[in-house]
This record gives structure tokens, sequence and C-alpha cells, in this order.
């Protein structure tokens, strides 16, 4: 069980949750790269490894930062990424070449660069996602994305990371939350 | 101490890792992921040049034994030098991963999804 789960539910208590949350301006969400000092570890979302397999690659002020600061991996993504090497079909035939990549993604990364959220950040997270499963109206598959985004946020919470995350919606919903958190949010690289 | 010993490339080394993963016996074979992280290794460690490309220097040390154990059955390596380069090469190569996936655009298609 959590430390203080009564602490937990104080801090977001969800009958003070009543009404759909609308998505905020980009100005008021944090895009700039250049913020991010290089002593502050980076933790990625799922999405950062994607990006970063797929063509073009991440955007440069992303890629630069990732290059540079420490990177931390949070288990949650770990588990994304490796759903999917579990579930590929073994008998297709692009699956060996959809595998390998994922496979030296979480081969390469130091064990001890690998961090799991604590059992409060995943009381906390459930708690915060349920809550937004109500008021925006969340379909149950959604649920389960959120769940983990939660997760990811307040496991970089602990470690005192910045969060890069390219998934704008949820993160901006989550940080109303823990507006203590810190997150980079990107948009995806335009193809040339 | 220095002294000229056997003659052992970084590839015959790796070579080794496998080799030896299969003559472990029983289930205490090496670890697949602890492979690749020391295939890793090794090459990023030849890339940047860091290898001399010969084990010429003898190093003599005392270890605890609980700690070769375990390294043992994460490898499957059950030479005291493989072991030893092993536990070296990973900590010489450092943690670049970062620097490192920034260079693996296009190995994923456009149209891959996470099955979750």
């Amino acid at each position: 069980m959590p430390s203080n789960p009564g602490e937990l539910l104080a801090r977001h208590d969800p009958a003070a949750w009543t009404r759909t949350l609308a998505y905020r301006a980009r100005a008021n969400l944090a895009f700039d790269a250049r913020a991010i000092d290089a002593a502050t570890p980076v933790m990625l979302d799922t999405t950062v490894y994607l990006d970063a397999l797929k063509a073009p690659g991440l955007p440069t002020a992303i890629a630069t930062l990732v290059a540079r600061n420490v990177v931390l991996h949070c288990s949650i993504a770990c588990a994304e990424l490796a759903v999917s090497v579990g579930h590929l079909d073994p008998a297709h035939p692009r699956t060996a070449g959809h595998r390998r990549p994922l496979i030296d993604v979480l081969s390469r990364m130091a064990p001890t660069r690998i961090v799991a959220p604590s059992a409060d950040a995943w009381t906390e997270a459930a708690v915060v996602a349920g809550i937004l499963a109500r008021t925006q109206g969340h379909a149950r598959e959604a649920r389960r994305a959120v769940l983990h985004d939660a997760m990811m946020l307040l496991t970089a919470v602990e470690a005192e990371a910045v969060l890069i995350s390219r998934n704008i919606r949820h993160m901006d919903l989550l940080l109303r939350f823990r507006p203590d958190a810190q997150v980079l949010l990107y948009d995806r690289a335009v193809t040339t | 101490m220095v002294a000229p010993v056997a003659r052992k490339s970084a590839s015959t080394l790796r070579k080794r890792v496998r080799r030896g993963r299969k003559q472990a016996d029983g289930d205490t074979g090496g670890e697949p992921l602890t492979d690749l992280r020391l295939r890793f290794a090794f090459a990023e460690l030849e890339r940047s040049g860091t290898l001399a490309g010969a084990r010429s220097l003898k190093l003599s040390t005392r270890v605890d034994p609980g700690l070769v154990d375990a390294a043992r059955r994460r490898t499957g390596l059950r030479s005291d030098s493989d072991l030893i380069n092993a536990a070296l090469a990973i900590i010489a190569a450092g943690d670049d991963f970062g620097a490192w996936l920034v260079r693996q655009a296009g190995r994923l298609p456009q149209d891959f999804e996470l099955a979750l």
C-alpha cells in the first residue's frame, strides 16, 4: 500500500473535479527545449523512442537535448515498447525488421538509468487517471493510456527529471494535477 | 605489473561470450540482454578506437566471489579474463544512449504503431 493514501486522495479530491477540462493554448505549455539546462536529466515518453526510430527522427532541438543530457528511462515506457516485441506476429515477413530496433532500444538502456514509479506514484496516477476518465469522458481504451502517461509524469517528478513528450493533450491535462512537474513538449518533426 | 599475454581481439571475446553462454551448465546460461549489452559495448569501443586489439596488460587483483558468481550467471562466461574484460567494457563504453538514439531515424516505418 502507498505510504499515505489519505494524503494522496486529499491532494486530488475527486469531488473538486466536476467539469470537463478545456485544453490550453500552446503559449501556456512548455515547448522550449532551450529552457532545459545540460545538468537536468531527461526522461523519455514512449513517443520519443518511436519518433527517434522513424524518419525523419526527432526535431533538432529535442535530438540535441536527448544527445546531450543524462537520459532516464521510465519502466512504463519500457513496458509499452516491450509489449510490441511480444505482440508482433512471428510469422509476418516484416516482424523481424520491426522487432529489431525495439529490442536494440531496450537492450541499450543502462539498467541503472531505468526508473520505476513508486507505490505512491501508482496510486496517485490511478486517482488522476480516474478523475480524467470521468471529466473528459475517456473511452475505456483511452483510460489505460492516460494512466500510463500519468505514471510516467509522476516517475519523472520523483526522479527530478524533465519528461519529454509529444503527447500534448494528455500532458496538458495531467499538469493541472501536478503543476510542479517538469515537462517539455514537442511536435513531430516535419518530413522534407 | 605488465606482461604480454595471448593476443585476443574484441571480436574473439564476443564469440566467447556467445560460446560461453552455450557452454554454461543447466539453467545458468548467460542472459540474452546482457549478451546484447556486451556486444554493443564492444562495438562502441571498437568504433571509438578505444581498444588496443590485444590483451597485453596483466592485472592481478582481489574480487568479491559473490560478485564474480553473479557476473558469471549473467554472462555465461567462465574464463576470468573474459569476465574481467566484459566488465571493463561495460564501464568503459559508458551510457551513450541518447547520442545513439538520435542516430536511429528510419529504422521503423511511419505506419508502425505500438500494440498498446
